[in-house]
């Protein structure tokens, strides 16, 4: 059960999955894509889909970069800002099918990408808000027509919005916590930040949370889901702030400590596995190294262990090929940042 | 006439002071109950656009790197930038 204990003296108590079923994962010499050199600066998630590499550069003068390795072409969407077409904070991406979305916290809108028309002259992402209804959501993806998100909700963890009507359905628990006075907004506030992504048979949903370090896997049942289960790989060292702030400064309701372990960095699926990098760093130790992972914790659908890779460099960002069977994942060591591919 | 002794006077003194910090003190508790219940009742987060982080008020720092800072201002609306919350 997660451990949402306020300020507890608890030491590193780090799940043994992190370390049992190990297996060392290298990575091919060939094949490495210097993005640099391509003119790609500051990467941080990827998402390869068949020649392309969709990079997200979220400090970058456009947020979004796709390579085509076959024709060498850099293809440069959304610039950054707050007008139509643009967008200021993406944390994460997701593939569904040949869609990359990503969700930006800033506005409040999904933006999706179609792989087979990126490269067209003109053409422009799709951008969907979710905020109608007075919602602020934190994540977002697409399942049909409906919207599968994460936010500061109180009614549920997960709300499904449909487009074609407006409705939402909220439903799942937010996971239980050792502070019985934790307020439903407070519990929102603190398993905000997730990975989000679909089984590619679209009946399942992987939520990996950032801070935390903790999955859920929910089955997906027409317009709300149900959890099947629940992993948590550290007991969060979190601090929670009540009190509002006096004239014009802002107070965060949920801090960490410098010595709370950073869960998850990201996700990435196969119709059989879902594969979580995870950090395990902390602030105090790592600073503004801490989003980074030598570790891949490979999970079925039902949450159950499999194993775990080690990897020799810090890596950012993981994805999945399944006409390969490879992992291709973003090395980030000391600035210099890398495509590298892992082979399984 | 009466005139009070040096050290009755030093014990008024006293008394007055020890009656003060009581006072202090009850007012401090005082206030910050009614700050709890005001924040518990009154976090309803509004939404709105993205804030700048604002200086003051808080006891931690939204450090540039992994995930997302969530704030509340005192009007109870939210802001969100990029980063860790992390507590001083």
């Amino acid at each position: 059960m997660c451990g949402c204990q306020m300020e507890t003296q608890m030491q590193t108590d780090e799940s043994p999955i992190v370390r049992t079923k190990v297996t060392d994962l290298q990575f091919s010499q060939s094949d490495k894509i210097n993005l640099e050199s391509l003119g790609i600066v500051g990467a941080y998630k990827i998402i390869k889909k068949d020649q392309l590499y969709v990079i997200l550069t979220p400090q970058s003068s456009h947020r979004i970069c796709i390579y085509n390795s076959a024709t060498g072409e850099v293809t440069r969407l959304i610039p950054a800002g707050t007008a139509e077409g643009e967008g200021l904070y993406y944390l994460s991406m997701t593939l569904n099918g040949t869609t990359v979305s990503t969700f930006d916290v800033g506005t409040g809108k999904l933006a999706e990408i179609d792989l087979t028309q990126y490269a067209l002259p003109g053409y422009q992402p799709v951008f969907t808000s979710l905020k109608a209804g007075n919602k602020t959501p934190s994540g977002a993806l697409r399942l049909g027509e409906r919207l599968i998100s994460t936010g500061i909700y109180t009614q549920g963890r997960y709300c499904s919005t449909s487009q074609a009507t407006g409705s939402d359905t909220y439903s799942v628990s937010y996971p239980a916590c050792a502070d019985p006075t934790l307020t439903d907004t407070l519990k929102s506030v603190l398993f905000a930040n997730n990975y989000l992504m679909l089984k590619p048979s679209l009946t399942r949903l992987a939520c990996a949370n950032i801070e935390n370090g903790c999955l859920d896997i929910c089955e997906i049942q027409e317009d709300k889901l149900v959890r099947v289960n629940e992993v948590h790989l550290t007991n969060p060292r979190v601090a929670f702030n009540r009190t509002r702030p006096q004239g014009r400064g802002m107070v965060h309701p949920v801090t960490y400590r410098k010595d709370n372990a950073l869960g998850f960095c990201d996700l990435t699926v196969s119709d059989q596995y879902i594969f979580a990098l995870y950090s395990g760093r902390t602030y105090k130790q790592h600073k503004n190294n801490i989003d980074k992972g030598q570790t891949i914790i490979v999970f079925d659908w039902n949450g159950s262990h499999v194993r775990t890779y080690h990897l020799d460099r810090p890596c950012s960002s993981i994805s999945y090929d399944a006409d390969e069977n490879v992992i291709y994942a973003l090395a980030n060591e000391k600035g210099k940042r890398e495509i590298i591919q892992l082979n399984l | 006439m009466f005139a009070p002794s040096k050290f009755s006077v030093k014990v008024m003194k006293k008394k007055v002071i020890i009656l003060s910090g009581i006072g202090i003190i009850l007012l401090t508790l005082l206030m910050n109950i009614n700050l709890s219940k005001d924040s518990e009742s009154d976090l309803s987060f509004i939404n709105i656009e993205a804030l700048a982080q604002q200086e003051g008020g808080s006891s931690a720092t939204c450090v540039s790197k992994g995930s997302v800072c969530w704030g509340v201002n005192s009007a109870g609306e939210i802001g969100v930038f990029p980063g860790l919350a992390i507590k001083e």
